[in-house]
């Protein structure tokens, strides 16, 4: 595990990077110091680098959701409505639970538009299954040709979200 | 931007789910925080993913796939007290679809797509031949992952997402039989534009692509128009050994790809996540 200190420079960095691509190299310095601020306040007792990683993720998210929010209030947003309605705000809770069973109708159609081995392969990972289990499943020799197809079946799926549904991904 | 360790980054997906040994998972975070293309990925996809971590989705998801309708029958495999009866039923129902196929697609059948393909697929007096194994290319071992992988794979029409092809062979047959030395010639019609790809399972488990190859380069179909293979009318392909089960894949594609750019293995890769129908037939000697 990095240094904490090490850990958070470096995340600090990366959301920068990943805010800017949304909201431009203008706000997204703020977006990083706001999300690591929150990180260090609320979940200080947090040392491990997945759940970091993921808290990062999701409140970046959320900031980034909010600034996008506030564009549209005061209209000068480009970003289209329908991907402002997949980023409720904390306090909608009702809206957050129709939003998740939109989502899961949506990926299982967009999983249903997969080859044939990609879906076995999300199958078995939804399954809990290790590579290893699914490379001798699949008679795959080699791990790395499954993490690869795998890889690939991912961005397949991320392009059938983007295509069918107007993901944001 | 691009990922700085593509053999590490492809592990994402891996990651997202918890999949990850101990080791790998430190090394793939690691490199998480080093690479902003993965850092870039993984956060754009986490909202997705997070989802997918939940259990009561995961379990959801697994039934909604299952559930499809005719669309997937490799959970069979999972229970082994199944299997014997499963195997029955599913070799019951797929000798039914391939019959139904045949009886509906098959060039002498009473449908549009039949009536085109039967005059043009039928041998004519002047027919020159081809030798099969000269039509094929990229081939790539039958120890190697991707003819493994193949060779378990069960493809069902249905879940080709945008492009449908309907593919046959100028013979009759459940499936149909050829000799060593017979004349094949292949029949397509896709319902859109494309650029097709034809992939070949043989019987000794080397894969290659069949087509284009041989001479023949132009692999446009124009939807609703039988493409045949070989194109040239009159000239047919020679089968050739090894005897048994043969599998024709086709691959369809928006967009023509130059095959110069990939290896041979890469190449049937590639083409396998784009297949959109098969066929298959025995060669005896």
């Amino acid at each position: 595990m990095p240094d904490k200190e090490l850990l958070f420079s470096k995340l600090s960095e990366r959301i920068r990077g990943f805010a800017t691509s949304r909201v431009g190299s203008g706000r997204a310095e703020d977006v990083a110091q706001e999300t690591m601020l929150v990180i260090a306040e609320k979940y200080g007792d947090v040392t491990d680098t997945s759940e970091c990683l993921r808290l990062a993720f999701k409140i970046a998210r959320l900031k980034i959701s909010n600034l996008w929010r506030l564009d549209r209030r005061r209209k000068t947003s480009g970003v289209d409505s329908e991907e402002l309605e997949r980023f409720p705000s904390e306090d909608d809770a009702p809206d957050r639970e129709m939003m998740r069973s939109q989502m899961i109708d949506q990926l299982t159609k967009a999983m249903s538009g997969l080859t044939v081995r990609c879906r076995e392969i999300f199958r078995m990972k939804l399954d809990g299954l290790r590579f290893a289990e699914i490379a001798k499943r699949l008679k795959v020799k080699s791990l790395n040709t499954v993490y690869v197809w795998d890889h690939r079946c991912r961005q397949r799926l991320k392009a059938e979200l983007r295509r069918k549904f107007n993901w944001d991904i | 931007m691009a990922c700085t360790n593509k053999k590490i980054g492809s592990k994402i997906g891996a990651w997202e789910q918890g999949l990850l040994g101990e080791e790998e998972r430190v090394e793939f975070e690691a490199h998480l925080l080093e690479c902003q293309s993965c850092f870039g990925e993984a956060a754009s996809f986490s909202e997705a993913a997070e989802l997918i971590r939940d259990p009561v989705v995961r379990t959801e998801l697994v039934k909604r796939l299952e559930a499809t309708p005719g669309k997937d029958l490799w959970w069979w495999v999972r229970i082994p007290f199944a299997q014997p009866a499963l195997v029955a039923v599913a070799a019951v129902v797929v000798v039914a679809v391939i019959g139904l196929a045949i009886w509906q697609f098959w060039p002498g059948a009473e449908t549009p797509v039949g009536r085109d393909l039967v005059a043009l697929l039928a041998p004519t007096a002047e027919a020159r031949t081809v030798d099969i194994s000269r039509m094929r290319s990229h081939s790539v071992a039958a120890s190697s992952d991707t003819a493994r992988s193949l060779r378990g794979l069960q493809f069902q029409p249905e879940y080709s997402s945008e492009i449908n092809i309907k593919l046959v062979v100028n013979k009759r047959g459940d499936p149909p039989r050829y000799r060593v030395g017979d004349r094949i010639k292949i029949g397509l019609r896709p319902d859109s534009d494309c650029y097709v790809y034809i992939l070949d399972l043989q019987p000794d488990g080397r894969m290659s692509l069949l087509y284009p190859g041989g001479g023949y380069r132009d692999n446009f179909a124009r939807a609703g128009e039988p493409f045949l293979i070989p194109p040239e009318r009159g000239v047919t392909m020679l089968v050739t050994e090894p005897t048994g089960i043969e599998r024709l894949f086709a691959a369809a594609l928006r967009e023509r790809i130059n095959l110069a750019n990939f290896s041979d293995e890469e190449l049937i890769d590639f083409l396998i996540d784009h297949i959109v129908a098969e066929a298959e037939f025995f060669i005896e000697e």
